[in-house]
């Protein structure tokens, strides 16, 4: 039975706490939260059993079942510099078993707690408290929503004061962004368990980034906060119980999501989901050419998206591995040959085109693709002879300023180049780069 | 701010130095080594009066000394041919690492001490690297970090015996210090431990966390460099020295006594063992997803005990086995961790060690999570079967009991089975073995969980009134029906090849048929379902499986055989998979055995009929324990009818 001191804390006497010192404010630590404390453990005959104060102070996080139940319990209602008994029933602590040797079979303890401090619950990447979770209701089931698999959840997000939005949404996870749900909360839904709902306070580089967001008048580099509640999610995809065939269909599935995505003109998602596909794909691509199909397929997809995120090195990498799966596919041959364009490797580009011509003769675009690559060329080669010349000239009028006039000297001039003469070596010189190149 | 005012107090003696006197005492001491006056060296820097004159000079000559004299002097051939060179070279070096350039020296250190040849160079250069990291202080953890990386990766790079790797068993775990590279790799070890002893006096010392600092710090700081260099020495190559079995009052072999050490300075460092264990479901369950255009890269978190690199998950698997199987906890652990937090948490990590290809850390990973089920005061919830890792854990586990070599790793995983099965509530029991029995393809195995679910309905019947749900009804038939008795491709299953879970499930039948005459169970309703699905088609399969092989033996007596050499090939490979869990395997890809004679088929074909005998035998036994309860239970009617009546 309580005595007048003691509040009961699990309804039935099983957890008994015992204010000594009140703590500040009246805030208290919500689950997830990293707290930081002193402890000492006793027997009821006042047996020290445990005790952090002689050690550095001892952190947990709060209401995850990492410590025992009656711990979890009292120290959730503390606030911060709080001191307090807590007397736990065995049910509460280590029951019938106990913890041999320190504590005997259902021992009733008496801790002795001191509340530090603390903090949210870091789930950024990085651990830099970009992401900050506070748990505000807590869920008894442990499944979390993981790549591919369907996620239902209410998200209410806030800047300052202002509730910016407020929805029900569905997808599938990691493709969050198409319906417009921010990386943070994406990553924090990850760690979520079904039925929990958390606060997220997230800084701007997983929320608006540098733009901010018109839409819900947030301006750029400003940090965010969610309250999430995750109402249901299935469970993932397991990879290795597929067959071969079940892999290829899974595979062509995600390329669907992909061309979708593409067609919405979302590069990022498309790319996604065509490495998902790529990376379900059995591996006997050599073997099955329906595999082989769809790996092209793929590979040529994410090039395109590539280009039109203009990231054209990694198209070029993509229509890489389709040629390596088809020498003569034209399609990324025409593509490669539009990367290299891009990326100046006018070369590489015209070979490439020439290629396109030779397998499809009559193809116009990439016969006008190789008069733009040939005037390219020449363009070139032109600017880098001016800039050579320039260069020259340059060097030549400098060595002339900083050089103190001398007396007119008839061998003065011996072996030293008059600006023609710079002209003329600057395109030997180019002359024999291409005699090498050639 | 220490290093700094090191390098002050270094520089300050080289300003007070004469660099023509520097330049003397270098050609001396050149000149003195050549002569082989190594005594007159020592003096050089023993002599109180010497010491004091000469080793203001040494922070001008320190790197000179280093590259003329410690460096080409340090190798394996003086050791041989000039010992007393080699050892002049040796404190030489420990010497001048208190007065040379500090990063200078310290990275010519690290490419020495990965590079070095033999324990002799190894230990030289670790002692200099032990003054350096001390020099260091707490300054710059990165360099410090570094210094420990070639540690450890000469560590990695010793040669090991290759049984090592594929498993070994009790009797030569007992000899496996005597082999030759394994004492080399035990002394790089004691070396190592000998480097660290002073430093991790120093650490514990000056790396207080301070009074106003109210969280741990777990970014890159010395303390926590160096707790995770011992926890990763405690990963390969030491923990494949460490299947030998731990028994009380046995001699302490060296392996444990570097093991106990590392762990020791481990905790030390960590304040809190477990504290690492709070981070393991946030590496084992959660993948970090690298994104570059957040800079979040591999090596990028601020927390370094959630960077792979630098604190293996293996590793820390093994630093939890020594402080539980090894028992290692330091008294000053807290006590007041949940067990299911300590048993779940440990899961993850002996799933690691599971999936590992070696069988030693297969062998810790049971020994790990066989240790954490003896902790569990209550049965572990149903829900926690609600984390993935239970699965994970499973697959690894039956993975080892169904197919690995080893038989002691077999014996012990089929032990871990029973015990992580019977640890869970009866709803978590059930689910455990009918996933199972759906999932699992080995028969011996399947046999095993049938009898096993046989063995919890027994004592339920023994012991609960009423039967739990998970015992009767419903769920107890579907078990039966779906999972146990089952003949995979109805009557035209491979008896011989599935038999082992057809007689534990006829002994199931007849033992329901025996002990439940009352019908607690449901065990009488599923009977005529059981006798359709099951009984009747076996029945049929064992006719023809036993006329097949009888012709099939007489075809063979008679020279006629070639038709059935195909089966006979099937069955010779059933055998082969017999022999490579008896450790007595060919090598992979060896799957085809050499044709047989006359007798040795004659032979084969006499076991297959003897098998199917038996099989037989026991349907026969569990069709009577049938009829013969069916006719008790039509003479007394069941309890339900008699209390209707």
């Amino acid at each position: 039975m309580p005595n007048e001191n003691q509040i009961d804390l699990s309804g039935d006497g099983g957890v008994l706490k015992e204010i000594l010192r009140e703590g500040q404010g009246t805030e208290t630590p919500h689950t997830g939260c990293t707290v930081s404390l002193h402890y000492t453990g006793r027997l009821v005959d006042g047996t020290e059993f445990d005790s952090s104060v002689a050690r550095e102070p001892f952190e947990f996080p709060l209401g995850k079942g990492n410590v025992i139940k009656a711990f979890d319990m009292g120290v959730a209602t503390m606030k911060r510099g709080e001191r307090c008994f807590l007397t736990c029933a065995p049910n509460y602590a280590y029951g019938a078993a106990g913890s041999p040797p320190a504590i005997p079979p259902d021992a009733t303890l008496v801790f002795e707690l001191e509340m530090l401090n603390w903090k949210g619950e870091d789930l950024s990447p990085n651990q830099d408290g970009s992401i900050d979770r506070t748990i505000l209701e807590a869920s008894d089931k442990k499944r979390s929503p993981s790549d591919g698999a369907f996620v239902k959840a209410h998200i209410s997000g806030t800047f300052g004061d202002r509730v910016f939005e407020e929805r029900d949404v569905e997808f599938d996870y990691g493709e969050g962004s198409a319906i417009g749900i921010i990386e943070g909360v994406e990553i924090a839904l990850e760690k979520m368990n079904i039925g929990e709902t958390s606060r997220i306070k997230i800084q701007s580089k997983y929320a608006f980034g540098d733009k901010g967001s018109e839409e819900f008048k947030i301006p750029p580099h400003s940090a965010v906060e969610y309250t999430v509640k995750l109402i249901d999610c299935g469970k993932k995809l397991e990879e290795w119980k597929l067959s071969d065939d079940e892999r290829l269909a899974e595979a062509k599935a995600y390329k669907e999501k992909g061309t979708n995505y593409f067609k919405k003109e979302n590069w990022a998602l498309a790319i996604k989901m065509y490495n998902k596909c790529k990376s379900l794909l059995p591996t006997n691509a050599d073997t099955n050419e329906e595999v082989k199909k769809v790996k092209i397929a793929t590979h040529s997809n994410i090039a395109l998206c590539h280009q039109k995120s203009n990231d054209h090195f990694e198209a070029k990498q993509e229509c890489n591995a389709v040629l390596a799966l088809d020498e003569n596919n034209v399609k990324a041959l025409y593509r490669r040959g539009q990367c290299n364009l891009t990326i100046n490797e006018f070369d590489d580009a015209l070979e490439d085109f020439q290629k396109v011509i030779q397998l499809e003769p009559g193809n116009k675009a990439a016969a006008n693709q190789v008069i733009i690559c040939k005037q390219k060329i020449k363009e070139s080669k032109n600017k880098e002879k001016k800039l050579y010349a320039n260069m020259f000239t340059k060097l030549a009028a400098n060595d002339k300023e900083d050089e103190p006039l001398r007396e007119t000297d008839v061998l003065s001039k011996c072996g030293e180049w008059s600006e023609e003469d710079a002209k003329r070596e600057a395109e030997l010189t180019l002359e024999r780069d291409n005699i090498i190149m050639i | 701010m220490l290093e700094q005012e090191m390098e002050l107090e270094v520089d300050v003696e080289a300003q007070a130095a004469d660099p023509g006197e520097a330049v003397n005492l270098l050609k001396l001491i050149k000149r003195l080594l050549l002569e082989k006056a190594y005594d007159g060296v020592r003096m050089l820097f023993n002599s109180p009066q010497e010491a004091e004159r000469n080793s203001r000079h040494l922070p001008l000559i320190a790197m000179d000394l280093f590259h003329d004299v410690c460096a080409p002097n340090l190798t394996d051939d003086v050791n041989c041919e000039e010992s007393e060179l080699f050892d002049c070279a040796d404190e030489l070096l420990k010497l001048l690492a208190k007065y040379a350039p500090l990063q200078e020296l310290m990275l010519e250190l690290m490419e020495r001490v990965g590079e070095s040849s033999s324990i002799s160079v190894f230990g030289a250069y670790l002692r200099a690297l032990q003054v350096l990291i001390q020099r260091q202080g707490r300054s710059k953890p990165q360099a410090v970090e570094w210094c420990l990386h070639s540690v450890y990766s000469r560590l990695q790079e010793l040669p090991l015996p290759e049984y090592l790797s594929e498993g070994y068993d009790e009797a030569q775990a007992k000899l496996i210090e005597q082999e030759e590279d394994v004492e080399d790799l035990l002394a790089h070890y004691i070396t190592v431990g000998l480097f660290r002893t002073p430093i991790v006096k120093e650490i514990l010392q000056q790396d207080v966390r301070p009074a106003d600092q109210t969280f741990r710090n777990c970014g890159l700081n010395r303390r926590n460099i160096f707790a995770c260099f011992f926890i990763q020495l405690l990963g390969r190559p030491l923990a494949l020295l460490e299947m030998g079995s731990v028994k009380e009052g046995m001699t302490r072999t060296y392996v444990q006594q570097v093991v106990e050490g590392f762990t020791k300075d481990a905790s030390q460092c960590l304040g809190d063992p477990f504290y690492l264990l709070n981070l393991v479901e946030q590496r084992a369950r959660w993948q970090r997803k690298l994104d570059a255009s957040k800079g979040v890269y591999e090596m990028s978190s601020r927390n370094v005990f959630l960077i792979e690199e630098k604190l293996p998950l293996h590793a820390l698997a093994m630093y939890y086995h020594s402080l539980f199987v090894g028992n290692q906890l330091p008294p000053t652990a807290p006590k007041i961790y949940a067990p299911l937090f300590l048993f779940e948490s440990i899961v993850y990590l002996a799933e690691v060690l599971l999936k590992q290809q070696e069988p030693p850390l297969q062998h810790c990973g049971l020994r790990l999570v066989e240790y954490l089920l003896t902790t569990l005061g209550d049965p572990v919830p149903y829900a926690s079967l609600q984390l993935d890792v239970h699965k994970r854990f499973f697959e690894a586990l039956c993975k080892i009991v169904g197919y690995s070599p080893q038989v002691s790793l077999r014996q012990l995983g089929i032990h871990v089975l029973r015990q992580y099965v019977l640890a869970f509530e009866d709803q978590g029991k059930y689910l455990i073995i009918k996933n199972l029995l759906e999932t699992q393809q080995h028969d011996g195995l399947m046999g095993y969980l049938a009898g096993m679910y046989k063995d919890l309905v027994h004592e339920a019947l023994l012991e609960s009134s009423p039967m739990p749900k998970v015992y009767s009804g419903k769920m107890f038939q579907e078990m039966l029906l779906l999972c146990v008795c089952v003949l995979p491709q109805d009557v035209k299953s491979d008896l011989l090849l599935h038999s082992d879970r057809l007689c534990s499930a006829l002994n199931i039948v007849r033992y329901f048929a025996l002990k439940d005459k009352q019908d607690v169970t449901g065990f009488w309703q599923a009977l005529p379902e059981i006798e359709r699905r099951f009984l009747i088609p076996l029945a049929k399969a064992l006719d023809f499986s036993m006329a097949h092989y009888k012709a099939y033996k007489e075809r063979v007596e008679n020279g006629q055989s070639a038709s059935d050499d195909a089966l006979m090939q099937r069955q010779l490979n059933m055998l082969a998979v017999n022999i490579t869990n008896s450790g007595m395997a060919a090598k992979d890809g060896d799957n085809h055995l050499p044709d047989i004679g006359t007798k040795e088929k004659l032979e084969v074909l006499a076991s297959s009929i003897t098998g199917l005998e038996s099989l037989r035998a026991l349907y026969l036994r569990a069709n009577e324990c049938i009829e013969q309860s069916a006719r008790q239970r039509r003479i007394k009617p069941p309890i339900s009818q008699a209390l209707e009546a």
